[in-house]
């Protein structure tokens, strides 16, 4: 009997390695690399949550929750996620309603299609860096140019550095932030949209359907997937920004522009409080874990429905 | 075989030996000749004997500095380069990490044994790599070099804790106020000497479209001498001497407040400063200052060589802040930017001790002060040395300094004393004062609960 079972074991194994174990074989680089460079870092950076580690002492303590109980007497907590909060609904909403408006321009591939589709997308190869200075360099005061456009047009509210105020600091990174990843929602909106059904859209223009009903009936249900996609995307890339923000004002002034990710870095590269960082690490991961599998579920039971 | 041609072939044989096995051996080395008179024989011996540390085989020492600009990058490596002629057993492998960087990188680095055996690294946040064992003491080799004796022992101090000696700083420096004096004559303009003076030309100088101060803020770093400079010929230097190592007094006392508000408040009435502060950076603070557009630039002696060019064809000068009239005397703050030291984990401590003591030789001070604007806190023979008048200024300063005959009374970047978390309040805090969403009153209160919770004054 056990030997009959260890036969069917035995069969049913390279019957399995046989089917399969090329599809592993492939993968297994990338698992590897994912599991090294993604899961241990964060299964290190969680452990490190519960420590006072400094970064440099060759003692940890634990400390227990110490660390997450923290985040309620640190005023910046909260007003980071304000900011947070802020970046993640207008830096959802408005590229992704930009990207879908530009795709539905380009979708009938008109003249310059080519050349529309790569400006469109080019501030998406900068990298955060580069786009910070760039912006930097834009809002500088008395050589930027937007002083200087003020200069030319007469604009007096050109005059003033928008990333000087505090009320004005936030939307004008936002700014920038929306011109950079407007292309990126653009170029997967014009191919989720080489994917709508044409007969549906030609059945519902004979059946007296005008633009944005045809838009709106045929066109969104269609792209539900593509958008659910690329507002989970947008949503955590809303709560974990950090590059452009460092770049261009590097959470000022006066705490105006900071996000959990800047005061996370701040906690680890000027305190040296490498405990405290990852668990403002933890929190980031949290958010956009909890913020994208709710948007997700409702939108899967909205399909449903 | 006879006597004489055996005893001729042992001098042969030694003499041999010693030029295959002795020479040139880097370092101290020290040469005897012995002369026998053995019968009809002259013998001669020639001794070799190296002072201890000095390395018979070729090592490497891995050095990270932070002199990334072009004119400190070459007189660094002129330098090295110096060094590895001198000692040929020793060859110096640099890499210049920017300084953010550096203080990002370099405590892990120094940790895992595999980074640098010699580091160029702000003073303040090494305090923590010492507490984490990653830089090796000094003392014995301060003893075998005279460190002690050739250095300033105010430039030394920065560098001690405990008691012990952990690096040698290289970077002697003090804030002021630097102010062009060709820019003043041409408009007609006297440079202000105390605050009522300075709100004054403010007032003037920005009718006439100038920028009459170039402060930035955009860092927020440079919040730390708006607010040091102020403080300390407001209240005085004892008073904030006893608030840094006393633990008496309050960083929120009414003194402090009214000097802060004078700065954050009257100055900025006065147009003092760029309505955009928060937006200007340090950058571009110096453009202003070297085109001409600011008359005076608050800032520390280290970006000499930022406005070396102005200095060359316009009269430039440096100051400490204004006469803040409360009686106390006008103050420059002093500091040490950098210093150098030695890892814990280096497999060649004595190698790098010897690499330090080079920097500090006489050939290499000279083009740290010459060709880097760097002024190593040691005495230096001022009439050997090829200098622009501000560089001989900020030099002659230090001395002053250094040997207690200052002009003005002295005290201290308190940035380079406070923790960390005092500094970002600094930063931040003051843009929050200068944006309007926050007051000085509110500002000093947060300073001083800081300084209860991170001080030493727990």
């Amino acid at each position: 009997m056990l030997s009959q079972i260890r036969g069917l074991t035995k069969i049913t194994v390279r019957r399995f390695w046989g089917k399969y174990g090329a599809g592993y074989l492939f993968v297994l680089p990338t698992v590897v690399l994912y599991l090294i460079f993604m899961v241990y870092p964060f299964c290190y950076t969680f452990y490190l949550s519960f420590t006072d580690w400094n970064g440099a002492s060759p003692i940890k303590n634990f400390v227990g929750l110490a660390n997450y109980a923290r985040f309620f007497r640190d005023r910046l907590v909260w007003i980071s996620l304000q900011h947070n909060l802020i970046w993640m609904t207008a830096g959802t909403v408005v590229p992704i309603t930009l990207g879908l408006f530009l795709a539905m321009l380009l979708w009938g591939r008109p003249k310059g299609f080519l050349t529309f589709r790569t400006v469109y997308f080019l501030p998406q190869v900068l990298g955060a860096g580069i786009l910070g200075v760039m912006w930097r360099l834009i809002y500088q005061p008395r050589r930027g140019v937007l002083f200087q456009i003020g200069q030319v047009l007469g604009i007096e509210a050109f005059r003033y550095s928008p990333i000087a105020y505090a009320h004005t600091a936030l939307p004008a990174v936002m700014v920038a932030a929306i011109w950079a990843s407007t292309g990126f929602f653009f170029v997967i909106m014009l191919a989720g949209l080489q994917n709508v059904d044409m007969d549906l859209m030609d059945a519902a223009q004979v059946d007296g359907a005008d633009a944005w009903q045809r838009f709106r009936n045929v066109v969104i249900p269609q792209l539900s997937h593509v958008i659910t996609l690329v507002t989970a995307l947008a949503l955590i890339g809303g709560i974990k920004e950090f590059g452009l923000i460092w770049a261009v004002t590097q959470g000022g002034p006066g705490n105006a522009t900071e996000m959990i990710a800047t005061h996370a870095y701040t906690e680890f590269s000027r305190h040296s409080d490498v405990g405290y960082a990852s668990a403002l690490t933890m929190l980031i991961a949290a958010i956009a874990f909890v913020f994208t599998m709710i948007f997700i579920l409702v939108r899967e039971r909205e399909m449903e429905v | 075989m006879n006597r004489f041609l055996l005893r001729a072939l042992v001098v042969v044989v030694i003499l041999v030996w010693v030029t295959a096995c002795a020479t040139p051996t880097p370092g101290v080395v020290e040469v005897t000749r012995i002369v026998e008179q053995k019968g009809e024989t002259v013998v001669e011996q020639v001794v070799v004997t190296a002072t201890p540390g000095v390395p018979e085989e070729k090592i490497t020492l891995l050095v990270w500095d932070q002199f990334g600009g072009e004119l400190e990058s070459v007189a660094t490596e002129l330098i090295y380069a110096n060094f590895m002629r001198k000692y040929p057993n020793i060859e110096i492998r640099r890499e210049v990490v920017g300084r953010n960087d550096l203080l990002l990188t370099a405590r892990t680095a120094l940790a895992s044994g595999t980074g640098p055996d010699v580091v160029y690294h702000d003073v303040s946040p090494t305090r923590e790599l010492i507490d984490a064992g990653l830089i090796l003491p000094l003392d014995e080799y301060a003893d075998q070099y005279r460190w002690r004796e050739r250095f300033y022992a105010t430039g030394l101090s920065w560098t001690i804790e405990n008691g012990k000696l952990w690096g040698l700083g290289l970077e002697a420096e003090f804030v002021g106020i630097f102010y062009n004096q060709s820019l003043f004559d041409k408009e007609g303009m006297e440079v202000p000497q105390t605050i009522s003076e300075a709100l004054a030309f403010c007032r003037e100088a920005k009718a006439r479209g100038y920028v009459p101060m170039a402060h930035s803020q955009s860092e927020g770093w440079q919040t730390f001498f708006s607010f040091t400079m102020p403080a300390h010929n407001y209240v005085g230097v004892e008073y904030i001497k006893d608030l840094l190592f006393g633990c008496k007094g309050r960083w929120d006392s009414p003194e402090i407040i009214e000097a802060m508000k004078i700065t954050y408040e009257q100055m900025k009435e006065a147009g003092c400063f760029v309505e955009d502060l928060n937006a200007l950076d340090f950058g571009g603070a110096i453009d202003l200052f070297n085109n001409e557009e600011a008359f005076m630039l608050p800032t520390g002696t280290w970006v000499v060589n930022s406005i070396l060019e102005l200095s060359k064809e316009r009269e430039v000068k440096m100051m400490p802040w204004f006469d803040m009239e409360t009686g106390q005397p006008r103050a420059y703050t002093m500091g040490m930017g950098s210093a150098w030291y030695v890892s814990a984990n280096t497999k060649h401590p004595n190698e790098a001790a010897l690499f330090l003591d080079y920097l500090f030789s006489d050939e290499a001070v000279k083009i740290w002060i010459e060709a880097a604007s760097r002024i190593p806190p040691v005495p230096v023979d001022t009439t050997q040395l090829n200098l622009l008048p501000l560089q001989a200024f900020v030099l002659n300063t230090l001395e002053q300094a250094g040997t207690g005959q200052a002009e003005y009374a002295l005290g201290w970047d308190v940035d380079l004393i406070v923790p960390e978390q005092f500094n970002t309040m600094l930063s931040d805090g003051w843009q929050a004062v200068w944006a309007g969403t926050k007051t000085v009153e509110e500002q000093m209160a947060d300073l001083q609960q800081i300084w209860e919770e991170f001080g030493p004054c727990q």
